[in-house]
């Protein structure tokens, strides 16, 4: 069996720790982007601010913000799509992104959801192992594969006072399940994104074949 | 043009490599001197060493079933990944960026890559399904799938994919599939030249492939 490159604990930190490094020293020679995320002022996102419910009487400075909508579904088979977006909790108070809802005409089901990197967990060999994993002689164990890439749904989502928080492919994202036509892009859909503090901020997503 | 940034979801199998490119596209993005990756002689995806052998793997084309050899053609790059048609956040992410890093690529280059992907659920994927998938985003394209779970293991485990599909009840349509999402470029010896974890920037894979194309004796 060869050999794969199978990145040890530290190596990752090392590798995470370099990707933030890499990211910091971007955001240094960047241009647009996050600005325009996070500056989020005259941003024409600012319908959220309309439909914040009654609690922004007593928020001192700042409000909590929705920028930058989009989603995105599988080409082929639709059934299920993913929208994501860029929280700015502007105002002095953590918040908590506890749910998300689209019009039942759109789809059945609104999650939150994560995709992260897991390893294998002995359960899924390479292949899955659906019968044959120890053919040959071989264990799999001497050889881990590639992370695999896993969705799972998060009980919601916080949004620290002051801080962004990115839904984005492959972390955070809200997920649309039994999804009553296919997302056509170029249309739009309205999200209902539910806030422990903000409470209901309504957002348009716009719908892409590629992220923004 | 969109500047690079670091992807919160990016995997932890992220190598310095990789890093080194993102820096690098960071000097030319920026304000400092036109550098080109493609002017380089190091790759800006993962390489393993030693250099990863796939041309003793098969799998079965979607709609015929003949085997196809992970092999390019003559003078060409193959590049596979091992998806699902109906993830919605992983896989379109990748081959949006693929296709972007395709139409980026010098006048000619484009025909000479073919985008392979071996579906890791056969039970969705029809054939039919899989090629028109393929046909979105690219195209000249190879649709793989087998029914047989034994093929599609080994064939995943040569490359070092995992897998694992979601229990679900037979006629549940809305199961989940975790799956390496790692995007493998193999050239006329079946080689694996260099592979790219997800979340690998579309400008990067270009240089890649102009590199792979118009240097082939980079190894
Ligand atoms: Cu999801």
């Amino acid at each position: 069996m060869t050999p794969t490159p199978t990145p040890t604990p530290t190596r990752r930190l090392t590798a995470v720790a370099a990707l933030v490094l890499a990211g910091s020293l971007l955001a240094a020679c960047g241009d647009d982007d996050e600005v325009a995320a996070v500056s989020g002022e005259a941003a024409p996102v600012t319908e959220a601010a309309n439909t914040t419910d009654t609690t922004q009487a007593e928020e001192p400075a700042g409000e909590l913000e929705v920028a930058d909508a989009w989603a995105r579904t599988s080409p082929a088979v639709a059934t299920a799509g993913a929208a994501y977006l860029d929280i700015t909790n502007g105002t002095e108070a953590d918040d908590v992104l506890l749910s998300a809802s689209v019009d039942a005409a759109v789809a059945a089901r609104v999650e939150l959801h994560e995709t992260t990197a897991v390893e294998d967990d002995g359960d899924a060999g390479m292949g899955e192992g659906m019968g044959g994993e120890e053919g040959e002689g071989t264990t799999d164990t001497s050889m881990a594969g590639a992370p695999m890439m896993q969705m799972q749904p998060v009980e919601d989502i916080p949004v620290p006072a002051g801080e962004t928080v990115s839904l984005e492919p492959g972390g955070l994202h809200i997920m649309m399940l039994d999804l009553v036509e296919p997302l056509e892009v170029g249309t739009t859909i309205e999200l209902t994104l539910t806030f422990e503090q903000a409470g209901d901020v309504v957002v348009t997503a716009e719908v892409r074949d590629m992220a923004p | 043009m969109v500047p690079p940034r670091a992807r919160r979801g990016a995997p932890v199998a992220i190598f310095l490599l990789f890093v080194a490119g993102f820096v690098t596209a960071c000097g030319s993005g920026g304000t400092g001197e036109p550098a080109s990756l493609a002017a380089t002689t190091t790759l800006a995806g993962v390489v393993r060493a030693p250099l990863l052998e796939v041309a003793d793997v098969s799998l079965p084309e979607a709609a015929s079933g003949t085997p196809m050899a992970m092999r390019a053609d003559d003078g060409e790059l193959l590049v596979v990944y091992f998806g699902y048609t109906s993830c919605p956040d992983v896989c379109p992410m990748t081959m949006s960026d693929l296709r972007v890093a395709i139409e980026d690529l010098p006048d000619g280059l484009a025909e000479k890559v073919t985008v392979a992907m071996a579906t890791v659920d056969p039970e969705r994927d029809q054939p039919e399904t899989l090629a028109g998938y393929l046909g979105h985003f690219f195209d000249r394209t190879a649709a793989l799938r087998t029914e047989d779970p034994a093929e599609l293991a080994t064939a995943a485990r040569a490359f070092g994919v995992q897998y694992e599909v979601e229990d679900h009840e037979p006629g549940d349509a809305t199961y989940d599939v975790g799956h390496s999402a790692i995007t493998y470029v193999i050239d006329d010896t079946g080689t694996v030249r260099v592979e790219w974890p997800f979340g690998f920037e579309s400008e990067h894979m270009t240089t890649d492939l102009t590199t792979l194309l118009t240097r082939p004796e980079i190894r």
